[in-house]
């Protein structure tokens, strides 16, 4: 479950979100609905922590992430997967490569492993056989499709 | 007063750095891909600029030269003492400026911009340790190199012109080379590549870093992130001199 309480971000004079508060229940589908420019992305990163809030906190599972040191943070953040509007992919590396960089960040399964987890990821997402393509030679869809990466074991 | 707050975010960034490799193999990677990046891909670039200024060194020295009582061997020293003290540490770093810290700068841009450096936070990565410090270390190993193979080119390029122009003969020319003879001046050549090397990898790595907007801005960013280099590149030339070398 994820609470937030009282958030608000400054950016210099400009405040651009004010007093948002929201509960997010296990299982449940929630939407920030807004007009483009009204703060929907700086709200999910006040959530994340890649911004700091001004005022306000953020709860996960009762334990306030705000108030958290980096590294439990770090420990919150690997299971959160975020999808970015501009896909946020590695251009300079393959399909296969991008959904495999967290598991060669983090896990030490051997290589075998690690590509049949990318392979079951890329059939979810109808990417099947995209292993060696770049991304610029997938399409805007096809690239969010992925992007949410392979982290969950 | 922006500059202090530059200047504040910029030791930030430094300090930031120094974090614990979430798994060192990949940090590895990246940092010997950064290497072959820096080293490789300026290589070229570094090689033409030598041979030419050692020729056109030769050349202007030998013009300058018009005593019958100077033996032509010093136009070889003056030449070796110009490309290793000025020439080959000094102007190869200018142009590893343009050429490493735009890219640098333009590579991180775009990474920012495109919200790739958010998505390696949220894995939970710390992006100035996996992004910023490989390319400092590369530029650090791989510049120093550079330098080193543009004095030895420079050198054999002010050779190639006495020649060719029939300037100084060759056997007089590394006659020449031997001759009153510094070592304390390749030293020093190096300190400074590698005070240099610091500047064009983590001055551009700052301004790509902070990158708001979209293509624009990266561009905005690199060229800020090459005039700032270039700039405290010939500062520091110049304080490193007044404190290294004993004049007078
Ligand atoms: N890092 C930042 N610094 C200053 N202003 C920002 C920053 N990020 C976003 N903004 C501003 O916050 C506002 C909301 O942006 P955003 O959350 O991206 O909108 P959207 O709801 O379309 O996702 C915009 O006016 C934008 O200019
Ligand atoms: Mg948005």
């Amino acid at each position: 479950m994820i609470e937030v309480k009282n958030i608000k971000k400054i950016f210099g004079d400009k405040t651009i979100i004010e007093d948002v508060s929201a509960v997010m229940k296990a299982g449940q589908c929630n939407l920030i609905i807004g007009s483009s420019g009204s703060g929907k992305t700086v709200l999910m990163k006040c959530m994340v922590g890649l911004f700091e809030p001004n005022a306000g906190e953020v709860l996960y599972h009762g334990e306030n992430f705000t108030a958290m040191t980096g590294k439990d943070k770090t420990e919150i953040r690997k299971e959160i997967g975020m999808l970015f509007q501009g896909s946020a992919l590695f251009d300079s590396q393959t399909v296969e490569q991008n959904v495999m960089f967290p598991l060669n960040m983090f896990s030490k399964d051997s290589y075998k492993i690690k590509l049949n987890r990318v392979n079951e990821v890329l059939e979810r997402v109808n990417l099947v056989g995209a292993n060696k393509k770049f991304p610029s030679e997938l399409s805007g869809g096809m690239k969010k499709g992925r992007t949410g990466k392979s982290h969950r074991p | 007063m922006t500059i202090f707050n530059d200047i504040g975010r910029y030791l930030l960034m430094i300090k930031g750095m120094f974090s614990r490799p979430e798994n060192a193999r990949m940090y590895w990677k990246e940092f010997i891909h950064q290497c072959t990046e820096i080293g490789f891909g300026s290589l070229g670039i570094v090689a033409i600029i030598s041979v030419f200024i050692g020729a056109v060194s030769t050349v202007q020295t030998a013009y300058q030269l018009v005593s019958p009582l100077i033996p032509p061997s010093t136009i070889a020293q003056i030449v070796r003492d110009t490309v290793i003290l000025e020439f080959a540490p000094t102007l190869v770093c200018i142009v590893l400026a343009g050429v490493a810290g735009s890219r640098i700068a333009s590579e991180l841009g775009n990474m920012r911009v495109s919200e790739q450096i958010d998505a390696l936070e949220i894995m939970g990565i710390n992006t100035k340790t996996y992004l910023i410090l490989p390319k400092i270390i590369a530029a650090l190993l791989m510049i120093p190199l550079l330098v080193a193979i543009a004095m030895a080119l420079g050198i054999w390029g002010g050779r190639l012109a006495g020649v060719a122009s029939g300037i100084i003969p060759g056997s007089v020319y590394d006659k020449g080379l031997l001759e009153f003879f510094v070592p304390f001046n390749v030293i020093f050549a190096l300190i400074k590549a590698y005070v240099f090397a610091f500047i064009i990898s983590s001055i551009p790595a700052f301004y790509g870093d902070y990158v708001k907007g979209g293509a624009l801005e990266i561009g905005k960013a690199s060229t800020k992130a090459v005039v700032v280099s270039c700039i405290l590149i010939l500062f520091a030339d110049y304080i490193l001199s007044a404190l290294l070398l004993p004049t007078a």
